[in-house]
């Protein structure tokens, strides 16, 4: 069942694409026949966020414990996923202001604010990267992603809302809630919306997989290296050397 | 409150016991505060650069050399020590107080060269004087809990900075608008930010010793 989803994956994700390029284009864009890459740039800051919320939580299991190797797999994997989205975000948003506003980067406070999360995020990387030991790793790392929470949904959810904040953004606030996004339109943004967040889903469980699946290999090696008695010879593996006279 | 006592009053100990940590902190702080002033020679800053540019000094200042408060345990051998002998809580708690007593000295000896040189008129003094001072603890208890995140890792002082600035820029944003009625800007936008900091720093103190104390369990 799961293998036949998959396969229909990539038909339905070209359908779509192909879809987005055949829909009429929206009024409400200063270049509307450009603003098709809004398409594929308004799911990711949301699915970012998702997987930031997981990431979190994760990261409060992996605290808590017990089991907090595991939690840590998954608060990884989330985390490594938000930020490829927060990437694909500043990516598309970058071509999207060059298209519509006429600059790759305006200053704009969304913009400037979620840069200001990915670089929080790195951060998260760069404390990883730098702690060797892994007991440490996993529950710093956990600690910093829990702090980093707040900062980073008042820069999403806050910060671009201000008063003073919102008459200088680009971006608009109420274009879905108030129907602007309507028809044809709004049905490929939801058919858009929700293929990748089935990609995204299917990258996770696979991350976790995969991490969960090096976990018990390091298990296993452990256990290996503590059943040798100290005594041993260690093991030597006989190599074939090539015949000095050639045949 | 007796063991917080004793806590803040062993990182006082601590600190005079070598003065060099004081010593680069208020250097730092007051050499940033000049070469501001001197970066605005012959210029008449408006509110937002003015703004901008104290707090890019406190903040650089601050994350560059408060994140010692946890790293110095490391480098004297101490911090194991430390776990056993104070409850986590007590321990941040302690350190993040001694940290933001400093920042509000870096706080003058950064700030006070630029705007004398500026020559500024202040509008607000009060609201000046409560914002920076808030910014300031602000800056203090988030690098403490930065250099506490960061103790163990390789090239801890520059880890513990680089985790430290994304997270004070957002600090830093709410210090500038916070600060700029003060400068003669007409927004009322100065007490709203404090409001915002103070719930900052109330949120870094409240959320550090739990933090610290699941980092530290046995």
């Amino acid at each position: 069942m799961r293998s036949l989803g998959l396969f229909l994956l990539a038909p339905l994700m070209a359908g779509v694409t192909l879809w987005s390029f055949l829909v009429k284009d929206a009024a409400g864009f200063q270049n509307p026949a450009f603003a098709r890459i809004f398409f594929w740039h308004f799911p990711c800051p949301i699915l970012a966020t998702v997987l930031l919320f997981l990431g979190a939580y994760f990261s409060f299991r992996a605290l808590k414990g017990p089991d907090e190797e595991r939690w840590d797999v998954r608060a990884l994997a989330a985390n490594e996923l938000a930020m490829v989205f927060i990437l694909l975000t500043l990516a598309t948003g970058v071509l999207f202001s060059k298209l519509q506003w006429g600059a790759y980067w305006q200053r704009d406070p969304r913009q400037t604010s979620f840069l200001l999360v990915s670089l929080v995020y790195v951060s998260y990387f760069v404390l990883r990267g730098a702690l060797s030991d892994p007991v440490r790793r996993i529950r710093q790392s956990a600690a910093y992603a829990l702090a980093a929470l707040g900062p980073a949904m008042f820069l999403t959810f806050v910060f671009p809302r201000l008063p003073q904040i919102a008459q200088m953004s680009f971006h608009p606030s109420t274009s879905i809630m108030s129907g602007q996004i309507k028809g044809a339109y709004a049905q490929v943004l939801l058919a858009v919306m929700i293929l990748v967040a089935i990609v995204a889903a299917w990258c996770y469980r696979l991350r976790v997989m995969a991490g969960l699946l090096e976990l018990e290999l390091e298990t296993r090696n452990a256990e290996l290296d503590s059943r040798r008695d100290p005594s041993d010879p260690p093991m030597v593996r006989p190599v074939r050397l090539p015949d000095p006279s050639g045949s | 409150m007796g063991s917080l006592r004793a806590a803040v009053r062993k990182e006082w100990r601590q600190e005079v016991r070598s003065l060099s940590g004081l010593a680069v902190t208020a250097s730092f702080a007051f050499i940033g505060g000049v070469l501001g002033g001197v970066a605005l020679y012959g210029i008449e800053p408006d509110p937002q650069l003015l703004a901008g540019l104290i707090w890019l000094i406190l903040l650089f200042a601050g994350a560059v050399t408060l994140p010692r408060t946890f790293l110095v345990e490391d480098e004297t051998g101490t911090a194991d020590l430390l776990r056993l002998v104070a409850p986590a809580g007590v321990a941040f708690s302690g350190k993040a107080i001694l940290a933001s007593a400093q920042m509000l000295v870096v706080a003058l000896l950064g700030a006070g060269p630029v705007l004398l040189q500026s020559e500024t008129r202040i509008e607000n003094p009060p609201l000046l004087i409560v914002a920076i001072a808030l910014g300031a603890v602000g800056v203090g208890v988030t690098a403490t809990l930065c250099g506490a995140l960061a103790s163990g890792a390789a090239n801890r002082a520059a880890v513990a900075a680089a985790i430290a600035l994304p997270l004070l820029v957002f600090l830093a944003s709410l210090g500038t608008t916070a600060v700029l009625p003060a400068f003669g800007d007409p927004r009322p936008v100065g007490w709203p930010a404090c409001a915002g900091m103070l719930g900052w720093v109330a949120g870094a103190f409240t959320l550090g010793p739990p933090l610290l104390t699941a980092v530290w369990r046995r």
